[in-house]
């Protein structure tokens, strides 16, 4: 019986540093401190559930969910990010990809996947020194049909379930939920930042009503929080493993000059909070 | 959606040269790719706009204009807030 210890949500990019002058720097000051919180737990196992921007899995072959199965991932090198290889855990990714089979979802595995700043820099934060094995979980919100929230809602559950029914006894595991807040990008709404959504976002997923979000269509939250903002897909994964796990808002910014609301948040499992309160 | 000019983007991180070949001549890959006027005057004159117009791809814009645009270039540089 593993032990999912925590589950992280978080923005995964920063810009040219200085062009969002102190707001860009509260970020990056934001993910450092989860960052840190993450390492302090020194989990055996990242879970990092993201979406490809497109240099993997492109138009040419859409799959709705993605699991990276290798045992070693090369990034991509976008947004300058370094082309560091860090570790994979085969044998968790394997076996995760073979329990939701027989839990009603038919998942893709990909060997050659090159992860791009999405995985790389929440790693970067968590896992500065590259000796965390990293399972990455891609849910792609380009293609249409767009990825259903509750859809994603339920594998976050699957994934739980793996990880306390299945897992070995000891191994102590993290989930991160990457991407979001709001953003509109390459459609005529760009520039848009919805501070009001993304502070429901916060709110909802630190008070342990994450679900509420997952019952959204996912047009509704293309709709208010753009179509990057369907990126929260990736945080409704992990709160949904965490079950209803109440937590800790981290960071938040609307950053104009990058487009994008920034926030970041921390879950415990829901007896560790009660015993530490 | 046309499916051309959003596989001539994703070629262009797929295919080794093609970038080159596109800086130097971005009319004779455009013919290979069999794009129209239209499509070709929004990849010449990027935004997001037409480029919407022409059908391509949300998310594909950024990855394309990032590749001709030599301040977005610059902007997409998380490279100085971490020490490799």
């Amino acid at each position: 019986m593993g032990q999912l210890i925590a589950g992280y949500g978080t923005g995964h990019i920063l810009m040219k540093r200085g062009s969002a002058g102190e707001s860009g720097e509260r970020v990056f000051e934001g993910m450092r401190a989860l960052g840190l919180r993450c390492a302090a737990l020194q989990p055996d196992v990242l879970v990092i559930v993201s979406s490809d921007h497109l240099y993997n899995f492109d138009l040419a072959l859409q799959a709705p969910f993605i699991v990276g199965v290798a045992d070693e991932h090369l990034p991509f090198g976008d947004m300058k990010l370094p082309q560091t290889p860090f570790p994979g855990h085969r044998e968790f990714a394997e076996g995760f990809v073979a329990h939701t089979a027989e839990h009603g979802f038919d998942l893709a595995k990909a060997e050659e996947y090159r992860p791009d700043h999405g995985v790389v820099l929440p790693n970067m934060l968590m896992n500065a020194q590259r000796r965390i094995p990293v399972v990455p979980l891609l849910t792609n919100v380009a293609m249409e049909p767009r990825v259903s929230p509750l859809r994603c809602w339920r594998l976050g559950a699957v994934l739980g379930d793996y990880i306390r029914d299945r897992r070995p006894a000891e191994e102590r595991v993290v989930i991160v939920g990457s991407g979001g807040l709001s953003h509109w990008l390459g459609v005529l709404e760009q520039g848009t930042i919805a501070e009001d959504f993304d502070h429901l976002v916060l709110d909802r997923m630190t008070a342990g009503r994450a679900v509420e979000l997952a019952q959204m269509p996912a047009e509704e939250i293309c709709s208010r929080a753009g179509n990057g903002g369907l990126e929260i897909v990736n945080w409704l994964v992990m709160a949904a493993a965490m079950r209803d796990a109440v937590g800790e808002q981290l960071y938040y910014e609307a950053v104009g000059p990058w487009l994008t609301g920034l926030g970041g948040a921390e879950l415990k499992p829901r007896l560790a909070a009660v015993a530490m309160s | 959606m046309g499916y051309r000019i959003n596989k001539f983007v994703q070629d262009l991180y797929k295919v080794p040269g093609l970038r080159r070949e596109h800086a130097a001549d971005p009319g004779a890959v455009f013919d290979r790719y069999g794009l129209t006027d239209r499509e070709r005057a929004a990849l010449l004159s990027p935004s997001t706009a037409e480029l919407c117009a022409v059908g391509m791809h949300s998310m594909l814009q950024i990855p394309f204009i990032v590749l001709v645009d030599s301040s977005l270039v610059e902007l997409v540089d998380a490279s100085d807030y971490f020490e490799y």
